[in-house]
């Protein structure tokens, strides 16, 4: 068992100073990064750990949904989807024959983070892992299930050490165990590291994948409430809504309500990357415009540039426009703005970004992260990748740019939004930024095929045939 | 379909009958399904086609090929029909624009990185991808990046041959593997657009149902070994007839042109054989056309008779047999490869013609069986010879017996009425070497037509109408596919003129005249209507039939001018 202390020092987050530019921010999540051995068991419980676990065990079950039902908390791995009432969709009482034990309950965590411009979950895994083992076991034991995996992407193999150094802490001082702090509650955590593809972050891929098949999203219905792990009711939850949980349990619902807006409760992860000044993980209040994330937090472009674009909430939500930024970070305000919040990976583009070879690259991650199962997705995306690579090139013909639209529109049709084609909801990551992209920026794609060539100067921006022979062709199997 | 004669309008009032039907639309049309029956089905009741590729009926719901997307009034987005479920009130629009729109672009991204070598591509004629095409896309291939390379010709088993590019990647191949044959032979490998189908490493596709795959799947990827190259599928004619290679009897269509048999394809009965035959059985299609003895033998090798006609090698062997009737060295060998009707004209003539009151039991020997379908024995008719030689008074006396009596001198001359024998044929023509005698009728040439002093040539049963006894106890009726080669006819044909040589009466015009005549003599046969041709097994003279989705391409698939089932004019006869 690898002592926690020798393991790595995590690089610090970069984090809000508390009491940043929004008065009154409290932090919730990050409030023990940076500290030092933040991540053994000593010094979560110094920092009151352990706590919310008690106070819960001595509740019933349905008390503590009902109090996460109250605190609004919504789901932190792209959905947005109300915890509590997910919580509540695991049937009570699964009636198996007399006497036999009802199906067994799982709890799943959804640590696989691999949307381009999300970093949010690994500083949580690296930094606080007791806060998510204390909110795994409080909504096991909300839900009634005895198991909880851990499904870790590929990479992430310190965070897994960790993770697996911080259950066997936790289960050698009672707060896993057949007796979780002494109050009868069985509860075993295992760790599962995903072999790196996206789509197993989808949560029935993920269901998959942990049983050993190929990581294909189901068909839905049944959901995983129904039918899920080993065909056994089963939650899926993102890292850090659960690491939201104890606080919730510790400070009640109302408090943790009160930080957010009417409809999302809390405070929110924000990963900002880009052309900013400060990129990081920053915890914002919900009420925080992205505007003054961006410009006010992170720093804004450097000298002398301006901002021409900013994603939201990972590559797969729409782009906006710099004249659209004053929104919440919220789940409905940004639904409303026609986009979507996303995991918070918010992706800031300056006046130098060719936001062509930008829609390329995400393009070409859809198209390689396809899991092949749905035809509109399996062959649109790599047929969007080649379309704007063309574009990029200078090679493109006339009517390609409505070709990638009709392509995308194959997809996901554009309006109206989220109405996919495709099985799961990766095919419309793949063509909601299309379609926002040449929405917003279509004078951009125009430029690239009148002039033929990438019209930016920088090297980024430079014809892609600078990078030797196309890449779509090197692709293929003999 | 309700029935218009019988009315019942005061029947729905009373009963709160529990297996309610659920009313719904269908692109204006009422329909009343079963619940949980799905959209493609239900539309199927009122004759609207959904396209589909990785939907099957017999299969679970993968709803990966997006083809099916239709409109529906309780949801926004288009939902797969193959898997939406009919629901009470429920609104479908299968033709709107915006459905037309997403059958089309689903067909162009299957094409996008499509070999389209239809040229040389064995599915050409029935495969979806071609039919879609022309129905809805109809566009000009418009590459943006060259084609993803796959294996192009790739043996994954001894009857089936992959060509991974062709691949839509339905995954019906690997669901029938898994639930169907249950032997998970096939796997998706590689992710996005780089996918392909491929067997396991070591582990080839050695399932005895793997031709079934061929059969499922939509596209020219998996191809049989078999027919490979042989045909061009739009030149085939189909006729509905049953599998001679074990006593399940499933039920098949002969695939055909100018009078040879190319391929067996299952043909879809729930009591038999669901939608699947084995690929043991899809071979003896080969017993259907190589090594034919079409004309008469007379004389044993070495010593033959050259250019003698069917008339003259018939009278030869009457006479020779006439003196021998009745006599005690006469026997009399038969095999449970035969149809009924051959077996009613072969037991008349031992027991009339020849005077005999027990028969030899022939027919290959035992092999494998399993619970899906492959039965041990092998013979498709072995209780139909039980039941006619009981009916005709004549005893079975089993093989073995027949080879010790040869040698102990009681049996010096013998008939034999298809000479599928459980031994190795060439042990026992040299068993029953020191014979006087020995007349067969055999469908192909072997040591025993070697052996015999007269061989008569037989058809196959894909030469001629008929019925089979399976394992079960189920008569079922295989039709005339092609006329016989040359001189061969059936065993009961040949059996007749023998009868009619010996100087009996016996004149049947057909298979039909003779089971009317003769039947009656077997009581299990009574309650055998023998105009039922089971399912599927209608059509029209001159027309090949339905296949009856028994590969799930859609009904009427393959002749889209067949008359509507049940207005068939002729029942059962045979083309000619
Ligand atoms: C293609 C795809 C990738 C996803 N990847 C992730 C991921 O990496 N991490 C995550 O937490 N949720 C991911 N999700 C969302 C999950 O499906 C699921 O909604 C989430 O885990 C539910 O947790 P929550 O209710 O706590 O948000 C992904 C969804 C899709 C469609
Ligand atoms: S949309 Fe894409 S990722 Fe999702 S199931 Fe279909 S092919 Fe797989
Ligand atoms: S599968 Fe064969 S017949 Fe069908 S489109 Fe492809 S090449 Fe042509
Ligand atoms: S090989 Fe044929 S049946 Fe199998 S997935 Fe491909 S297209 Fe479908
Ligand atoms: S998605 Fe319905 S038939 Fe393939």
């Amino acid at each position: 068992m690898a002592a926690p202390a020798q393991l790595p020092p995590t690089r610090p987050a970069t984090l809000l100073p508390t009491g940043g530019p929004a008065p009154g921010v409290e932090r919730v999540v990050s409030r023990r990064w940076g500290r030092p051995q933040s991540w053994t068991l000593a010094s979560y419980v110094a920092d009151g750990g352990y706590r919310a676990l008690k106070k819960a065990l001595a509740m019933t079950p349905a008390a503590i949904i009902d109090e996460v039902k109250r605190s609004n908390l919504r789901g932190r791995g792209g959905a947005g989807f109300p915890t509590g009432m997910k919580w509540s969709f695991i049937p009570k009482d699964v009636p198996g024959s007399t006497g036999a034990p009802s199906k067994p309950r799982y709890l799943c965590v959804n640590g696989d983070e691999s949307e381009p411009g999300t970093f949010k979950d690994r500083y949580i895994l690296d930094n606080d892992p007791h806060a998510l083992i204390e909110g795994m076991a409080i909504a096991s034991y909300a839900i009634g299930a005895h198991t909880a995996y851990v499904y870790l992407r590929g990479e992430f193999k310190r965070q897994a050490e960790r993770m697996e150094a911080a259950i066997a802490e936790a289960r050698e001082h009672g707060f896993l165990g057949p007796n979780v702090a002494g109050s009868g509650f069985a509860l075993e955590a295992h760790v599962h590291r995903g072999a790196g593809a996206y789509i197993c972050g989808e949560e029935t891929a993920l269901l998959e994948s942990l049983e050993g098949k190929r990581g294909w999203p189901r068909l839905k219905p049944p959901f995983p409430a129904v039918v899920g792990l080993f065909g056994c009711p089963t939650v899926v939850n993102n890292v850090e809504t659960l690491a939201n949980v104890p606080a919730i349990l510790d400070r009640g619902a109302a408090w943790f309500a009160g930080l957010g807006t009417e409809k999302s409760g809390g405070t929110r992860l924000m990963c900002v990357s880009g052309h900013v000044r400060r990129p990081g993980v920053y915890e914002v209040p919900m009420k925080m415009t992205l505007r003054q994330l961006v410009v006010d937090v992170c720093g804004g472009p450097e000298e002398g540039r301006t901002i021409k674009a900013v994603i939201p909430g990972g590559s797969s939500s729409p782009v906006l426009a710099p004249h659209e930024l004053d929104v919440a970070c919220e789940f409905e305000a940004l639904k409303n703005a026609g986009t979507m919040a996303g995991s918070g990976g918010v992706i800031v583009m300056d006046d130098t970004a060719c936001l062509v070879r930008t829609l390329w690259r995400i393009s070409k991650f859809y198209a390689e992260e396809s899991c092949g199962q749905c035809t509109p997705c399996r062959d649109g995306t790599p047929w969007q990748e080649a379309l704007l690579y063309r574009m990029e090139n200078g090679t493109a013909e006339p009517g390609d740019l409505d070709k990638l639209i009709s392509v995308a529109n194959a997809i996901c049709p554009f309006p109206p939004m989220g109405l996919g084609n495709t099985i799961c909801p990766l095919g419309d990551a793949a063509a909601l930024p299309v379609h926002s992209f040449v929405q917003k920026f279509r004078p951009e794609f125009e430029a690239h095929l009148r002039e033929k060539r990438c019209p930016f100067p920088t090297p980024w921006g430079r014809s892609a045939g600078a990078y030797g022979p196309a890449a779509p062709v090197a692709r293929g199997w003999s | 379909m309700p029935d218009p004669s019988s009315p019942k309008p005061p029947e729905k009032a009373p009963s709160p009958a529990p297996p309610a039907l659920v009313n719904l639309v269908i692109d204006g049309r009422p329909v009343q399904a079963k619940p949980g029956t799905n959209l493609i089905e239900a539309a199927n009741q009122v004759g609207i086609d959904i396209p589909f590729f990785c939907y099957h009926r017999r299969l679970s719901i993968a709803a990966n090929c997006r083809m099916c997307l239709v409109e529906v009034s309780n949801a926004p987005k288009l939902v797969p029909a193959c898997q939406t479920l009919v629901s009470e009130g429920l609104k479908v629009t299968t033709g709107s624009p915006r459905v037309l729109e997403s059958h089309r672009s689903v067909e162009q991204m299957l094409l996008y990185n499509h070999p389209v070598d239809c040229a040389i591509c064995d599915q050409a004629g029935e495969c979806k991808l071609q039919d879609y095409y022309m129905e809805f896309d109809h566009r000009p291939y418009q590459p943006a990046q060259p084609r993803v390379l796959r294996q192009k010709r790739k043996p994954i088993g001894p009857f089936v041959m992959l060509d991974q590019e062709r691949c839509v990647l339905c995954t019906r191949c690997v669901r029938f593997m898994r639930e169907i044959a249950q032997q998970p032979q096939l796997g998706v490998f590689a992710r996005g657009n780089h996918e392909y189908i491929d067997t396991f490493p070591g582990q080839p596709l050695d399932s005895k149902y793997a031709g079934n795959t061929i059969d499922l799947c939509p596209v020219g990827a998996l191809l049989s070994r078999d027919f490979r190259f042989r045909a061009r599928a739009f030149f085939l004619s189909t006729t509905p007839s049953i599998c001679a290679g074990c006593a399940r009897g499933c039920n098949t269509f002969v695939d055909h042109y100018d009078g040879v048999a190319y391929r067996y394809r299952p043909r879809e009965n729930d009591a038999v054989n669901q939608a699947w035959m084995c690929d043991d059985g899809r071979l003896t299609r080969r017993r259907l056309v190589e090594d034919r003895l079409t004309r008469p033998l007379v004389g044993r090798a070495g010593s033959r008779v050259q250019g003698r006609s069917l008339a003259e090698a018939l009278s030869a062997a009457a006479a020779r047999l006439k003196p021998l009737s009745g006599q005690a060295g006469l026997a009399a060998l038969v095999s449970p490869q035969l149809s009924v009707e051959d077996l009613l004209a072969v037991c008349l003539l031992a027991r009339e013609g020849l005077g005999l009151s027990a028969l030899y039991e022939g027919g290959l020997a035992d092999g494998d069986e399993d619970a899906l379908l492959i039965r041990a024995d092998k013979n498709p008719n072995r209780l139909g010879l039980r039941w006619v030689a009981r009916g005709f008074g004549l005893a079975l006396r089993p093989f073995e017996s027949l080879l010790g009596d040869v040698s102990a001198g009681r049996v010096t001359a013998l008939y034999a009425a298809g000479v599928e024998v459980p031994k190795e044929p060439q042990v026992v023509a040299a068993a029953l070497g020191p014979i006087g005698l020995l007349v067969i009728q055999a469908v192909r040439h072997g040591p025993l037509a070697d052996a015999a002093d007269i061989s008569l040539p037989a058809a196959p049963h894909s030469e001629y109408d008929g019925t089979f006894v399976n394992f079960e106890g189920r008569p079922q009726r295989f039709q005339r596919a092609y006329p016989e080669w040359d001189e061969a006819r059936p065993h009961w044909r040949l059996a007749e003129a023998l009868l009619r040589e010996l100087g009996f009466a016996w004149r049947w015009p057909s298979a039909r005249e003779l089971f009317a005549e003769l039947s009656p003599r077997v009581p299990e046969l009574a309650s055998f209507d023998w105009n039922d041709l089971g399912p599927g097994g209608r059509r029209e003279p001159g027309v090949a039939a339905r296949p009856a989705a028994a590969d799930a391409r859609p009904p009427g698939y393959r002749e889209r001018a067949v008359a509507q089932p049940g207005q068939g004019k002729q029942a059962g006869g045979s083309r000619g």
